[in-house]
């Protein structure tokens, strides 16, 4: 009797094993297809010279090597992507974080305000950098005429080398309603009684905010400086629509690097060599900040 | 004007021409035919000089902003009334034909009396051998459905681009009647051909930005055509071990 009810138990258990599996299969067979094969296929192609006509050709560790050491747009890249993360992710945040602190206020009309910062996140990419070829342009775009109204004489904007890297920078901050709408949420999460607590105790606007706020919502600012920082990174949509990677090679970024590799030049095993090392370098980096939030990002269970 | 003369004053860097054709067209090359790279030699620095020069005397970001203008909107400077005169390619031929503005077409002067300073490149098609005959026939098949006279005039009158198949322009009415196609036809007796060189197929992006660097003073142009042979130099190296 025992031995019968412990061999149903085990049925019942495979098939729901079974079950279960059959239910994750939709999610498994696109992980399989559409991730881990194409990993594993550009971490062997990493390794071989393939032009996708001809069958790969085992070259070791040549790819990686002429990338160190003979390919000066690899550094170029990385310089110009590094210059724009390390710019634009913080702004980002900072712009995210002010807009967030003006809506959470309890004013009329804040719903339409909260959806008009929002709007621009779900513009596309594309739509998003044509906008801006024309309220950058050095002519007749809206920012240069605006400047010329007040007697400033606008820089080329994208068409100068000094500039064209922050006109990116100034265009990536169009889109901040996202990161905005996560520090909304957090902010409406910090409770009431810490800022009655410390208006009894004398405390001031600006205090309140480094002693309270900013705090409270550390864990946010560290998913949004994770996610923003993998972002910054992989940067190239705008740089292939409006620039081309110019004016001489000022905005041209890592992933516009491993883009002309693979789909101009048909280096395919270069092209996959380059995305393993943006991979490891967005891993490392992610695992710096991983290993320094303990310093600065606060947990209200811990 | 002076002298009852008309002078037109073009810049010469709108519309479809760069340094590239510049070189060219003074007899340099940037390839020997053995493909070895010579982007700085004497003739093509003698040429970038004159080039930095001509589009400096307007001033590096006007040229650079006429061309983004032109690139935001969509819209040709020529077509859209800001300059008099440019140089463009032979299928532009259709955009003007489909414009409403008042038109005329001349070959680019040479460098010496007499000649026209024209190149162009082509495109070829190619059947590639995946080991399966059925696909390669009619693959084949195709090819010749495109390359026939017939489908070569469709072509050629619907993009205004000459077809290199010489029956298909000859036997065309359209091609010898209308005054814009002769002179495209006539400029091909001088026209220099563009050579494809398949150890550095992108070797174009790796002068364009040294080029950019020259014309913006940010280096000399001999630097910016020295540092760009040795880019080209290098691409060459990797190139052979990289594939493409």
């Amino acid at each position: 009797m025992g031995r019968n009810q412990k061999g149903q138990g085990r049925r019942m258990k495979r098939r729901e094993n079974l079950m279960g599996y059959l239910f994750a299969s939709p999610w498994l067979m696109g992980f399989f297809i559409f991730t881990l094969y194409p990993m594993c296929s550009s971490l062997y192609y990493s390794f071989t010279n393939y032009n996708t006509l001809k069958a790969p050709k085992w070259i070791g560790l040549r790819n990686y090597q002429i990338m160190f050491t003979s390919d000066p747009l690899f550094w170029k890249s990385i310089w110009n992507t590094v210059y724009y993360a390390v710019l634009s992710v913080p702004l980002g945040i900072a712009m995210g974080v002010l807009i967030a602190l003006l809506l959470n206020r309890k004013v009329r009309g804040m719903r339409f305000f909260r959806t008009i910062f929002y709007l621009p996140t779900v513009v596309s990419s594309v739509a998003v950098s044509l906008l801006w070829m024309w309220i950058l342009e050095p002519n007749f775009g809206l920012l240069n005429t605006f400047l010329g109204r007040i007697g400033i004489i606008g820089p080329g904007w994208l068409t100068d080398p000094a500039w064209s890297k922050n006109s990116l920078i100034l265009m990536s901050l169009w889109s901040v309603g996202g990161g905005m709408l996560i520090y909304l949420a957090a902010l409406q999460d910090v409770p009431e009684s810490l800022y009655e607590a410390a208006t009894i105790d004398g405390a001031g606007a600006f205090k309140k905010f480094f002693k309270i706020t900013l705090p409270m919502i550390t864990p946010t600012l560290f998913y949004n400086l994770i996610t923003g920082v993998i972002g910054g990174l992989q940067v190239f949509s705008q740089a292939f629509i409006m620039t081309n990677g110019g004016p001489s090679y000022s905005t041209y970024f890592y992933g516009y690097h491993l883009y002309n590799k693979a789909f101009s030049e048909y280096q395919m095993g270069y092209a996959s060599a380059l995305a393993w090392v943006l991979l490891v370098m967005t891993l490392l980096l992610s695992l710096i900040i991983f290993k320094t939030s303990d310093k600065w990002v606060y947990y209200e269970g811990k | 004007m002076a002298d009852g003369i008309l002078y037109l004053h073009a810049l010469s860097t709108l519309g479809n021409v760069s340094f590239r054709d510049y070189v060219l067209n003074r007899g340099s090359v940037f390839f020997t035919d053995d493909s070895k790279p010579v982007v700085n030699s004497g003739a093509n620095l003698e040429t970038i000089e004159w080039y930095v020069e001509m589009t400096n005397k307007y001033g590096a970001k006007q040229v650079q902003s006429l061309q983004a203008a032109s690139s935001t909107t969509g819209i040709d400077p020529f077509l859209a009334g800001f300059v008099a005169m440019e140089v463009n390619v032979v299928d532009f031929y259709k955009k003007l034909s489909e414009s409403d503005i008042n038109y005329g077409v001349a070959p680019m002067p040479g460098l010496k009396e007499g000649e026209n300073a024209t190149q162009g490149g082509s495109f070829d098609l190619e059947i590639f051998d995946h080991g399966d005959q059925k696909k390669a026939d009619a693959a084949w098949e195709f090819l010749k459905f495109m390359t026939s006279i017939e489908s070569q005039q469709y072509w050629a009158s619907e993009n205004k681009w000459p077809s290199t198949n010489q029956a298909a322009m000859d036997s065309c009415t359209e091609f010898n009647e209308d005054p814009v196609w002769q002179v495209i036809l006539e400029v091909m007796a001088q026209t220099k051909v563009t050579k494809y060189e398949p150890t550095a197929p992108n070797w174009w992006n790796l002068l364009a930005p040294e080029l950019e660097a020259a014309q913006l003073e940010q280096k000399t142009p001999e630097q910016a055509l020295n540092d760009a042979q040795q880019a080209i130099e290098t691409a060459i190296e990797n190139n052979a071990v990289l594939g493409n």
